[in-house]
């Protein structure tokens, strides 16, 4: 049985066009409140791994991990500066282009939403933008 | 699998629009301290009296007036000159420290994506060393 072709304005298709879609996929993948815990615990981490360096305990353990701890800090402040900048640009602004089809509390809401499921943002969109839910009608 | 266009997507805001705003807060800063120390007008009033404080001649024939005037002139302008030369001073130097400091942190956030690949590397060959 071959799988159904989606229509264009499929609402998973609409989710992955938007320019928000990296912002979206990385906060399902840590939220906010994850990413500003992890942080604060990498940050006591960093400073009780760099206590160690003058201690009897420094060895190579010690600075192995310290170092991966700086980089998985490292990249996950660069990924919070990268959420932000979305953030305090467009979405708390609320600052939205003709182009985009919608905020970033719609395309979260989508997002989370399983694709062939009625959910909760199959359904919202079904209201915004006739036909959207096609994926569900063609239970793909 | 979507979890890999946040990495691209990220790497092309780190090297366009981050550096854009990184630019823009340099300049603010910059300004900032140009403003802040009013560099602009310093130089541009360098040779003026200080703080105005200077005398109109008095109209006639008073050579001993005349000179009284010019001599008060002529010190709060060398007062003015001492002042503003040691503010541009300060103010410059300031400027110059921010601009450094700008352009280092330009090139670490050049190499930053960088760096988190060398300390992965770095630290599993410490711990499987």
């Amino acid at each position: 049985m071959t799988e159904p072709t989606l229509p264009p304005n499929n609402y998973f298709r609409l989710v992955r066009a938007s320019r928000l879609y990296p912002v979206l996929v990385l906060e399902r993948a840590i939220s906010v409140t994850a990413r500003h815990a992890l942080l604060q615990g990498g940050a006591v981490a960093i400073l009780l791994a760099l206590g160690l360096f003058w201690t009897d305990l420094a060895s190579q353990l010690i600075f192995g991990l310290l170092a991966l701890l700086l980089a998985a800090v490292l990249a996950l402040w660069l990924l919070e500066l990268f959420f932000r900048s979305y953030y305090y640009d467009n979405i708390i602004t609320n600052r939205y282009g003709a182009a985009d089809r919608m905020t970033f509390t719609v395309g979260r809401i989508l997002y989370r939403a399983r694709r062939g499921r009625r959910g909760r943002g199959v359904k919202l969109l079904g209201h915004l933008v006739p036909h959207a839910d096609g994926e569900a009608r063609s239970g793909g | 699998m979507p979890l890999f266009a946040v990495p691209l997507a990220y790497l092309g805001w780190h090297y366009t629009l981050a550096l854009r705003d990184l630019i823009g807060l340099a300049r603010n800063f910059l300004a900032f301290v140009a403003h802040f120390f009013s560099l602009t007008i310093l130089v541009k009033t360098f040779f003026s009296p200080w703080r105005r404080l200077d005398e109109n001649y008095q109209k006639g024939f008073n050579p001993g007036a005349w000179l009284q005037t010019f001599i008060l002139n002529t010190l709060m302008r060398l007062f003015g000159v001492f002042c503003r030369f040691w503010l541009i001073l300060v103010g410059g130097l300031i400027w110059l420290i921010t601009f450094g400091l700008a352009i280092l942190a330009f090139l670490v956030w050049l190499v930053l994506p960088a760096a988190i690949i060398v300390l992965i590397f770095t630290g599993f060959n410490l711990l499987l060393r």
